[in-house]
């Protein structure tokens, strides 16, 4: 499905917010920062992972996804 | 789906009296994930459905998160991605990490606590409308000599093999948590590892709540001295890191005193290879008194897995079940973990 492209967190509660550079999801593997567009995202059913542990969960255990991953205060997270 | 009725009372007492007067035809419905998989499948068929979406909201018993760590109360309606990302709940990361890595979004807005600990199995003949199995008012477990690489590998004295599926009771048994338990005319606490049964028969379930009881919510109280640290992880061995729940779960909390580095008041919850989770007493009596490193990790590990029966086609689980039970004393010592090389 051709996805139409966005800038980075232009949409959602997160916009405007840095990511951590580790949180991975299918859709920003395909579509780079365009993954807002996403319908699964947009109606909250994406599954994140983690590329350090490679799990929906951070080094530091805490859950991984765009809300907790976007939390400088958080010891595993670097900036994207 | 057979007919049922719907029930939606708006007090927790409306919904102790409808189960009361049901007598056992009725199911609660929470967030629905597995009671209405079970219903299109012919597997449930209750004659009344008791929904708690009525009552959620405003009830706060059953909805909410609250108290001060070491205490925590957990209503049983407060769903997992609330129990994954609570603040309050962060220093219990072995329970906030199994709820983050249940299923997948979805399966996290909808599920609840209660749902989670009382949902029924997964074993695929049970799921299977047309077998009768032992659940099912059949004479034998299909599993024991059939397809059974996902079954129990503790089976001892086990008719039926399956593994309770859910992944957030381990933690709730290491956590030392009691389960606040309600019918129309009563009120009990157990110890939650009081919670759960191996079923043998039709009209058993896998815990052991009566027909008209409801679980109202789950009190977290580890037994730690003042001034010393809660340590606790769980660990899963999954297929495919979402979407399925894991072939075998360890859980583990212990404490230090300040200054020390021995673990003390060890305990060990296993999940996903007997039809309870299982606390193992010899697994945390390994590491009790121990200083916490790769080989009192591993001892314990080893000690985890005695008494293990595989089946068939399962021998595999006790080789990641030392693995899952090592890891996860390693991850509550704060290690620095196994993805870190
Ligand atoms: C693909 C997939 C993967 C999954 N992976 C995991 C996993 O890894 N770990 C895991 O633990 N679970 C897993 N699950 C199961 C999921 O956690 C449960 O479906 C969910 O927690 C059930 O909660 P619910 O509120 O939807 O329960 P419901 O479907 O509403 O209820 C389930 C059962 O519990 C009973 N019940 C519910 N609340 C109460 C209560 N307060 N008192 C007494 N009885 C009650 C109901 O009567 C019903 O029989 C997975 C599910 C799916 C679909």
């Amino acid at each position: 499905m051709e996805l139409p492209q966005v800038g980075p967190h232009e949409v959602g509660p997160h916009a405007g917010l840095t990511r951590c550079i580790h949180l991975q999801s299918k859709a920003m593997a395909v579509y780079g920062e365009g993954f807002t567009a996403d319908p699964d995202f947009q109606n909250d059913l994406t599954d994140f992972t983690c590329l350090k542990t490679g799990r929906p969960l951070g080094p530091d255990n805490g859950p991984a996804n765009l809300t907790q991953c976007c939390n400088a205060e958080r010891d595993c997270y670097e900036e994207y | 789906m057979k007919n049922f009725t719907y029930y939606q009372p708006t007090s927790l007492s409306g919904v102790l009296k409808v189960l009361d007067e049901a007598a056992g035809k009725a199911e609660i419905l929470a967030g629905g994930t597995d009671l209405l998989d079970r219903m299109k499948e012919y597997i449930s068929q209750p004659e009344k459905v008791v929904s708690l979406v009525g009552f959620s909201g405003p009830f706060k018993e059953i909805s909410s998160i609250a108290g001060h760590p070491p205490t925590v109360t957990i209503g049983a309606g407060v769903k997992l991605v609330n129990i994954a990302e609570s603040e309050l709940l962060r220093p219990y990361p072995a329970l906030t990490s199994a709820a983050a890595q249940i299923a997948g979004p979805q399966i996290r807005n909808m599920g609840t606590l209660g749902g989670s600990l009382c949902q029924r199995n997964r074993c695929w003949y049970f799921r299977d409308e047309h077998v009768q199995c032992l659940l099912k008012g059949g004479r034998r477990c299909f599993a024991h000599d059939g397809e059974n690489q996902y079954h129990a590998i503790f089976t001892q004295g086990h008719p039926c093999v399956i593994v309770h599926p859910s992944t957030l009771a381990p933690p709730l048994m290491v956590l030392g948590a009691t389960c606040d338990i309600r019918s129309h005319k009563a009120q009990r606490q157990i110890p939650i590892e009081q919670l759960f049964q191996a079923p043998v028969k039709d009209g058993q379930r896998e815990h052991t709540l009566a027909p008209n009881e409801l679980l109202v919510s789950v009190t977290i109280a580890p037994k730690i001295p003042p001034g010393a640290t809660l340590r606790n992880a769980s660990y899963e061995v999954k297929q495919k890191e979402t979407s399925d729940w894991p072939i075998v779960q360890a859980s583990v909390a212990y404490y230090t005193e300040a200054g020390g580095q021995v673990a003390k008041g060890v305990r060990i919850a296993l999940g996903h290879v007997a039809p309870t989770p299982l606390l193992s007493p010899a697994a945390a009596k390994v590491l009790e008194g121990q200083e916490v490193n790769e080989k009192t990790a591993s001892a314990a590990a080893e000690a985890a897995v005695e008494g293990a029966r595989p089946l068939s086609q399962n021998a595999y689980k006790v080789q990641q079940l030392k693995v899952a039970v090592r890891r996860a004393i390693l991850l509550a010592s704060g290690a620095k973990p196994y993805w870190e090389g």
